[in-house]
């Protein structure tokens, strides 16, 4: 195990930048699937902006499939984004949390 | 946290689930040393992962927590998580595991499981401890309950963006981390390395895992935890809450195209069990289980299958021969229906594949221990010792020597520890037990 | 033997540091119950210090919240709100005692089977908060307590010498426990002599015996007791002592042992049908499965067609499920009897195994097997069903309210008919001519009601032995120091048995091995100032021996105070009631806490 403590900042910096050449491919996967989830949950909570929203609902207003908004819902929802709120019809609205920072993790 | 090169135990356990917690527990309870090496980065095994258990309809968290809490605490239990084992041969009197720690990139002796780098993280990846139908970041705590509470990074997912090794409060995160090979000896092991289900993509006739709405069961176990990813069932192709739902039975076991020609022995009443929390939290669903024959024979089985059948689950006897992709997200299955009706069809919201049981581990080429036909391991007394392999010192438990529920898993797992203290005594007695 | 809790308890100082900590489980709780409301009402109880709450108080990080709140010195008591205490109280005692506190300074409120699970909505919040408020007003009165140690005799009792009784007696004679193994007949062996071959690979049922037979005589740890009975059980985990009643030439003579531990393993017996079911005891033709089996060792294969009674077998029909998987209200039994609706776990295979041996050894004879679901659950078995279909052995299935029907026959030579609506042929009704009918008879727990109620062990409705919890305690019956191995738990094969058999043996090692036992101190406590010596607490105990009158001198005159045997104290608390002078108590339930609980809940 390399020992990080021993070491200046400068060396870490210089450390790090070696590691991001070495592990270019995964970085580069790491960085594009955070872009495109970055893009489409902001699309989500777009259409959640209005007000709360179905899954299909969401679907429709943002050009998403219905299963990624869904993982979408429940991934924002797991880190305190998105709560859940009336049920229509067969399917339940999801409202966005609002101002209020949450913090605490909800679920694990 | 570098490991020390050699650390020597009474008995290697080789896999942190129910049973090899069970034989940990009962091997030190009664004074011996035991090591408990776990590939998963947290111990608990499938157990920890489901959502009640039958036929008591307790909470799996419930009865297991206080297993993993117990084992992690105990005095004469060392727990090795995250950690491949790349050999265990017998050498002379001893048992010698060769281990890799993997990297967690995180130091578990500094992290204190604050959550503070997953929260950071940029980087959103599906979360196969809920089924995949949630995410989590590339930097995360494996579950809640996870034993130990020790954040773990996903190298292959991580952008090095910093962000996580910013807000840790404890400078734990580390990039640079590599893997660490280490040497467990020991004078007996037991092998309780569990079970995976066999694949949904090797079933072409129920569309290799490609039609929505279709899961397997242990998916099931996720939408059902009250923790679980939408803390309700939904089907997962758009959120509907499902009016109807399906099991298909035997859908990997007793079925030679697929390589596994056993009955899994849990399948029957995990789908009972199922049904039953279903129409519990879907009270006006419709249930149906496509069976061949029901398999309820542990204590309390056949009647919890009969108080099923009285909830008005339906038991439909039949060979499902075909799944398709029906319309607005349903599932059509095709079946034969056993009791006169000919080939029928009928659709559903969302359907349950009750996939069979495979063996979590191949020993070969790392421990020269037998297996049966099954791939199981192969036990060499099975009327008088089930556990017995045909590796002097090595004991098999739980479903590593075969499919069984967590009752029989359990007595199994005992059974095992006796036989390592009994291998033990032999060899060395110590009558009274050690500090 | 010594209680370190008889000493004077000092009066607690009621300094409001009592942390209270609510559990989430998951949702299991924090659906129904407005957890953050509850730890508000919780911080605003004057005893209280802090108040938290957590996903799974259980775990890891739950846990390290108490004793980082011990450890500074912010609190001194603890009150977890979650599950049952069963589930998880020794979980959260052994927090506070690793924490470096008395770990009876712990008081548990279950705000899950007692609230989240059974009320909703305001209702279930309020009423949490009131067990909350009570647990934390006992808390603050909790005194710490020691553990009760008593001495154990390194030996342990197995009842029952079938495959069970012989591995866990070998098992726990092998980890240096002495055993007496008790056995009512005249051998061991159990249930496997009067079988033939093991299912699915055939193994003699003799060699499997045998494999014990020799350790069990020739231990010098273990005493084999045949034809003996116990008649007498006094005593408690660590120190009991059994009557044991053997049969012999010259009468019967007793034995006394003093014994750590008792295993019951007292197996299981075939259940015998009653008259006209199935036409039994009215035909000679129908027999039962262990009855075929007992055929099977007298016939010589040299035939070509299995011989029973004389007759030579051209068409046998196997019946399965009979005295097993009865439903209330389709099936009848006979008055008294067990209505037996659990599934007996065993018959499928054993019946594809005599079926295939006979096919196998006897072309000529015919079977056709009438079932309901084929259960080859078990390593093995699915392979004995399917060489069944490969030996031609005809399968037809029937529904439980549609048992097939014996009947005598005058149709050709055949002596028996079975008609059945069989479920593979689109129910089509069909009539199988037959020369034997032959009965899968299910399995029933041995007539223990002896020893069952000497030492008060708890029976299902099915009458086999309840274990504590099937996952948590599997092998552990409600009390402490009585174990079960085998049969007498739940119908199992033999490999089955002998598992519980090797977890039985863990458990009796784990607990004899010490050579001293811990008990919970939660047991009565006399204050001997106050005693008067009326002796009502003596009357009203219900344990023999836990409370007696002695003498003593008290200021040069000999006066009677009640004493507590507090291994044998169940903390009942039946002498607590009567006592005029309030002079009896049990630890960590004494009136004051009781009191402060009332309180709170009526302040709530």
């Amino acid at each position: 195990m390399s020992d990080t403590e021993h070491k200046t900042d400068g060396d870490k910096k210089q450390m790090l930048k070696q590691l991001r050449k070495q592990r270019k491919e995964s970085v580069a996967r790491a960085t594009a699937i955070m872009k495109k989830s970055k893009k489409e949950m902001k699309m989500v909570r777009g259409a959640l902006s209005d007000g709360p929203a179905t899954v299909p609902q969401i679907a429709e207003a943002t050009g998403l499939f219905s299963d990624q908004v869904l993982w979408y819902v429940a991934a924002m929802k797991k880190y305190g984004e998105i709560q859940e709120a009336e049920k229509d019809g067969a399917y339940f609205q999801y409202a966005l949390v609002g101002a209020r920072e949450t913090t605490e993790p909800q679920e694990g | 946290m570098a490991e020390p090169q050699v650390q020597h135990f009474d008995t290697i356990v080789i896999g942190g689930g129910i049973a090899g917690l069970q034989s940990a527990l009962d091997l030190a309870d009664q004074g011996y040393r035991v090591a408990v090496v776990e590939k998963d980065a947290s111990i608990g095994g499938k157990m920890i992962r489901l959502s009640k258990v039958f036929p008591t309809l307790d909470c799996a968290s419930c009865i297991t927590t206080p297993k993993m809490a117990s084992a992690a605490h105990h005095e004469n239990i060392t727990l090795f998580t995250y950690c491949n084992v790349d050999g265990i041969v017998r050498m002379g009197e001893e048992i010698h595991a060769r281990i890799t720690q993997n990297p967690r990139y995180v130091d578990p002796d500094k992290c204190i499981g604050c959550r503070k780098c997953e929260y950071a993280c940029p980087v959103y990846l599906p979360d196969m401890e809920q089924g995949g139908f949630s995410a989590k970041k590339a930097i995360s705590i494996p579950f809640s309950n996870a034993i130990p509470q020790v954040a773990v990074l996903d190298a292959e997912h991580c952008m090095l963006c910093g962000q996580c090794e910013t807000v840790c409060p404890t400078d734990a995160v580390d990039y640079f981390m590599e893997p660490e090979t280490f040497t467990l000896t020991a004078r007996t092991a037991v092998l309780s390395t569990g079970f995976e289900l066999s694949p949904v993509k090797d079933k072409a006739q129920y569309g290799n895992g490609e039609i929505p709405n279709v899961i397997d069961s242990l998916q099931m176990e996720r939408l059902l935890a009250p923790h679980g990813p939408y803390n309700r069932v939904l089907r997962p192709s758009d959120g509907m809450e499902p009016d109807s739902i399906a099991y298909v039975q035997c859908a990997g076991s007793r079925d030679k195209s697929m390589g596994v020609s056993y009955c899994s022995r849990v399948c029957c009443m995990y789908a009972i069990k199922q049904a039953m929390l279903l129409s519990g939290a879907l009270p006006l669903a419709d249930i149906t289980i496509y069976y061949m024959d029901i398999r309820a024979f542990g204590k309390g089985y056949e009647q919890f299958y009969q108080n099923a059948k009285a909830m008005g689950i339906e038991f439909v006897k039949a060979k499902v021969a075909r799944i398709n992709e029906g319309d607005g997200g349903s599932v059509t299955v095709r079946y034969e229906n056993q009791d006169g009706g000919g080939i029928q069809t009928m659709d559903h919201d969302l359907v349950v594949l009750s996939m069979g049981i495979l063996p979590g581990w191949r020993p070969e080429p790392y421990c020269p221990v037998s297996t049966d036909s099954d791939r199981f391991i192969t036990s060499i007394k099975p009327k008088i010792s089930p556990v017995l392999t045909d590796m002097e010192g090595v004991f098999a438990a739980g479903a590593a020597a075969g499919p069984k529920d967590i009752v029989d898993t359990i007595s199994e797992s005992g059974s095992a520890a006796v036989e390592a203290a009994k291998y033990m005594q032999a060899s060395e007695p110590i009558l009274e037990t050690q500090p | 033997m010594t209680n370190p809790n008889d000493k004077e308890n000092k009066d607690d100082t009621h300094n409001g540091k009592v942390g209270v900590y609510i559990c989430h489980c998951g949702g299991n709780i924090s659906d129904h119950v407005d957890v953050d409301k509850v730890r508000d009402a919780a911080e605003d109880l004057s005893c209280v210090k802090v108040a938290r709450t957590n996903m799974f108080m259980c775990s890891d990080p739950g846990q390290n919240m108490i004793i980082e709140d011990l450890e500074n010195g912010e609190v001194d008591r603890v009150v977890v709100a979650s599950c049952a205490p069963s589930l998880h109280e020794t979980t959260f005692r052994s927090a506070v005692e690793r924490a470096g506190a008395n770990p009876f300074v712990y008081e548990h409120a279950n705000i899950r089977e007692q609230v989240s699970w059974v009320h909703h909505g305001d209702p279930a919040t309020d009423k949490a908060s009131t067990l909350v408020a009570a647990a934390a007003a006992k808390a603050e009165n909790l005194e710490p307590l020691h553990p009760v140690r008593v001495d154990a005799f390194r030996h342990a009792t197995v009842i029952g010498a079938g495959i069970a009784g012989m591995k866990t007696a070998v098992d726990i004679a092998r980890q240096g426990i002495d055993v007496a193994l008790v056995e009512k007949t005249t051998q061991p062996g159990g249930r496997l002599n009067t079988l033939h071959t093991l299912a699915p690979d055939g193994e003699k049922a003799g060699d499997v015996v045998d494999a014990f037979y020799e350790e069990i005589q020739n231990s010098e740890r273990i005493t084999v007791y045949p034809n003996t009975q116990v008649n007498d059980v006094k005593g408690y985990v660590g120190n009991f002592t059994l009557t044991l009643a053997t049969d012999g030439e010259n009468g019967r003579a007793d034995t006394t042992v003093d014994t750590g531990a008792i295993v019951m393993a007292t197996g299981s017996q075939s259940y015998t049908p009653f008259n006209g079911e199935y036409a039994y005891g009215e035909h000679p033709q129908v027999i039962t499965l262990p009855e075929l089996i007992q055929t099977l060792a007298e016939n010589s294969g040299d035939e070509n067609t299995l011989t029973v009674n004389g007759k030579k077998i051209r068409n046998m029909v196997m019946i399965h499920c009979v005295g097993s998987r009865r439903i209330p209200g389709i099936h009848e039994t006979k008055e008294d009897a067990n209505l037996n609706e659990y599934c007996s776990r065993t018959c499928c295979s054993a019946v594809l195994h005599a079926g295939n041996f006979i096919r196998e050894t006897f072309p000529g004879t015919s079977i056709f097997d009438m079932y309901r679901d084929i259960r080859t659950y078990g390593r093995g078995q699915e392979e004995l069903y399917n060489r069944a279909a490969e030996n031609r052995v005809v399968f037809m299935r029937f529904e439980a309210d549609a048992p097939p029907r014996v009947e005598s026959s005058d149709t050709g030579n055949f002596p028996l008919s079975v008609t059945v609506s069989d479920g593979l042929t689109f129910n089509e009704e069909m009539t199988v001519p037959a020369d034997l009918v032959v009965l899968a008879t299910g399995v029933e727990p041995t007539d223990i009601s002896g020893i069952a109620g000497m030492l008060k062990l708890p029976r299902g409705n099915d009458g086999f032995l309840n274990e504590v919890h099937p996952k948590l305690r599997p092998v552990e019956l409600p009390v402490t120091g009585v174990f079960l191995a085998g049969t007498c738990q739940a119908p199992m094969d033999s490999s089955e048995a002998c598992n519980t058999a090797g977890a039985a043996a863990a458990k009796v090692s784990a607990l004899l091995g010490k050579g001293y036992i811990e008990l919970d101190p939660f047991v009565a406590h006399v204050d001997e100032e106050k005693c008067t010596g009326t002796g009502a607490c003596v009357d009203a105990c219900l344990v023999d021996d836990a409370l007696e009158l002695v003498e003593t001198e008290v200021a040069g005159q000999t006066v009677k105070k009640a004493r507590v045997t507090a291994a044998l104290c169940q903390g009942c608390g039946a002498c607590v009631a009567v006592c005029p002078e309030n002079a009896i108590e049990v630890n960590g339930w004494t009136l004051k806490q009781y009191e402060a609980m009332v309180d709170a809940i009526a302040a709530a």
